[in-house]
């Protein structure tokens, strides 16, 4: 029912946009401290202690740093609509933007400037600490947006996926290289890295093994999707975090409905089954993974 | 269908029984006068979601001053199949995704709670005489009806609760009374692939939302009581559970400019729900606060035709509709 603040879009949805198509659609990009903060409340919830659930927010941005774009003068006001987490989200609001949360007194903004130069649109994103910081990220990903060339900006995004420490940053350049259309054997040696490198966190491994699904369903790996499925499966089955290991599973497990479609998928579905046997016979397995792995050999008898 | 009443100048009175037919004019609506009637008909078989053969016979009275004339006429109404592969639903979780600002009961973040990519493929019969545009009058789609919502966080001195008139129609990106995007049918024999997935989602923060909403004008409620002791203001149990009827249907665009109730062929149906409780320890560190941890949904037996239920096509819809409630509560 989709009744959601988090999965508010589609799964396709997160591999597919992010803040770096907001970056490279805006002509001018701004960052700053927020002053006059202030919200307005629009409405409230029932109950005998009710709550706001929508409200506007307004303020303004004094010291203003550049992002992108020619000189800004001082002094940008802007206003934004911001919702409770527990009302539904706006279907059309994309999900990374839900992310970097509600706007908080001490917050920064990164503003966007869309559209028409003579009436732009204002578009107003909080930046905060860590995964929170946007200006950082846009920071980052505007230099290389602006390199002329696909193979050029190819190569950018490639060294800019290695070398980021943000999950933020390496799913834009994950995105932006499918866009791209890199080729698996140039990806390959990268995300293989990001799936066994120290310091990567379970759910950007998540994220890495669900575009990688996703790109091999898409046909962006044209001739080479075996040897990225075959990569699929190598993790699958060393995968030790058991909500990893799920995620992976699932994955997997929508993989092989869709090889199975029709002969064409045979090889792709024998290449699956082979990484689940792996792991089913590799040794105990988590209630979750051998729930899914039971249901698979279910409904795929004559496979797995 | 036109008549030619000889000598000119009288009225014309049409009727038809039979295959369900109905007498249109060129804009869909009813027309029983005139020298000129559209046949419409649409009558799918809801056991199996095809379009059978129908017969119709049309009868036109023609009176003059001079006298009355009476001619009819036996009209067939050719079927369509609807060829439905792939037809298979993929179940994924419902998992507490816990981050530092609070939990979603929902889907992980790279598979949805459940997925399905059917094929359909529409087959004219041989004597339709325009089948590009019969095609093209035919989408198909998604409908989902909610049965069933129970969603509520509670805190130590609070219960949040989403409520929903049910059974309501169930919408994402729509159009309405679709859940989802539709698909239009081009040729003869095309085949379309029709997305559907659904990630039903609970969020809560870790903080009671009375402790950190907005300020409301004047008379604002007071806030629940504070620490001590650190369990107060802190989220201790939700529950969720949701039950819903999916169908895959094709959709005549005609009809359903006059009768969308009636201008659906049901081609499959099945049922599926999920059921998350958690109770939560937020003494925990992040990550591990919610017990249980995931649940897989129940997806039935996909059916052939309707099945036994009806979609609800009215206008709310959950994500528009729901109604959000907070109460104060006793201390847990």
């Amino acid at each position: 029912m989709a009744i959601s603040v988090f999965g508010a879009q589609g799964t396709e949805q997160i591999y597919q946009t992010g803040p770096e198509s907001l970056a490279a659609e805006a002509f001018s990009i701004v960052t700053g401290p927020v002053s006059g903060y202030a919200t307005h409340i629009l409405s409230i919830s029932g109950g005998d202690a009710p709550i706001a659930l929508t409200w506007t927010v307004s303020g303004r941005v004094d010291e203003v740093r550049n992002l992108k774009g020619g000189p800004k003068v001082s002094g940008i006001t802007f206003t934004r609509q911001e919702r409770s987490h527990v009302i539904p989200a706006d279907p059309d609001t994309p999900n990374w933007r839900l992310e970097y949360g509600d706007l908080q007194r001490e917050d920064r903004v990164v503003v966007f400037f869309t559209g028409d130069p003579e009436h732009p649109t204002i578009d107003a994103i909080p930046s905060g600490q860590g995964a929170r910081d946007l200006a950082s990220l846009i920071t980052d990903i505007v230099p290389i947006q602006a390199i002329a060339g696909e193979a050029d900006q190819m190569e950018a995004w490639l060294r800019y996926l290695a070398a980021s420490r943000s999950d933020n940053g390496r799913k834009a350049a994950l995105r932006v290289l499918l866009s791209l259309k890199v080729p698996w054997p140039k990806l390959n040696p990268f995300v293989d890295f990001l799936m066994g490198g120290a310091g990567v966190s379970p759910q950007m491994r998540g994220y890495v093994f669900g575009i990688v699904t996703f790109a091999v369903m898409k046909g962006k790996f044209e001739t080479h999707d075996l040897e990225a499925v075959e990569f699929l499966g190598r993790h699958f089955v060393s995968e030790t975090n058991p909500q990893t290991a799920l995620e992976f599973v699932l994955n997997l497990k929508t993989l092989l409905n869709f090889a199975s479609q029709d002969a064409t998928g045979t090889p792709l579905a024998s290449r699956i089954a082979d990484a689940l046997r792996r792991r089913a016979s590799g040794g105990p397995l988590p209630p979750a993974v051998a729930g899914q792995l039971r249901e698979i050999h279910a409904a795929h008898p004559g496979v797995f | 269908m036109k008549a030619t009443g000889t000598p000119s100048g009288g009225t014309y009175e049409w009727t038809v029984t039979g295959g369900g037919a109905q007498l249109v004019d060129s804009f869909g609506l009813p027309e029983t006068k005139g020298d000129t009637v559209y046949l419409a008909s649409f009558q799918p078989d809801e056991a199996t979601g095809n379009i059978p053969e129908q017969l119709a016979n049309v009868s036109v009275t023609y009176t003059h001053p001079n006298g009355t004339a009476t001619d009819s006429k036996a009209v067939k109404i050719h079927k369509i199949d609807f060829v439905v592969t792939n037809m298979v639903v993929t179940a994924g979780v419902t998992q507490a995704n816990e981050d530092p600002l609070g939990v979603g009961l929902g889907s992980t973040a790279t598979t949805a709670t459940i997925s399905a990519d059917p094929k359909v493929r529409i087959k004219l019969d041989a004597s339709c005489p325009r089948k590009t545009d019969c095609a093209q009058n035919h989408r198909a789609g998604f409908l989902q009806t909610v049965i069933s919502n129970d969603r509520r966080s509670r805190y130590t001195h609070t219960l949040v609760g989403v409520t929903v008139a049910l059974p309501m129609r169930d919408q994402w990106r729509g159009p309405k009374p679709f859940y989802d995007a539709i698909v239009q049918f081009q040729t003869n024999n095309h085949q379309v692939t029709v997305h559907h997935e659904d990630s039903p989602n609970l969020p809560a923060h870790w903080i009671d939302p009375r402790a950190t909403s907005p300020p409301l004008p004047p008379p604002s409620p007071p806030p629940p009581p504070a620490p001590p002791p650190a369990k107060n203001r802190q989220l201790r149990q939700m529950f969720f559970a949701n039950e819903f009827n999916a169908w895959l249907v094709v959709q005549n665009i005609e009809w359903s400019n006059h009768a969308q109730s009636t201008s659906f062929a049901f081609l499959r149906n099945f049922k599926w729900s999920l059921h998350l409780d958690v109770t939560v320890d937020t003494s925990q560190p992040v990550g591990s606060r919610c017990t249980p941890t995931s649940n897989p949904p129940t997806v039935g037996a996909i059916g052939v035709g309707k099945g036994g239920s009806s979609p609800n096509l009215d206008d709310p819809y959950p994500n528009h509709d729901a109604n959000v409630v907070v109460m104060a509560a006793p201390g847990i």
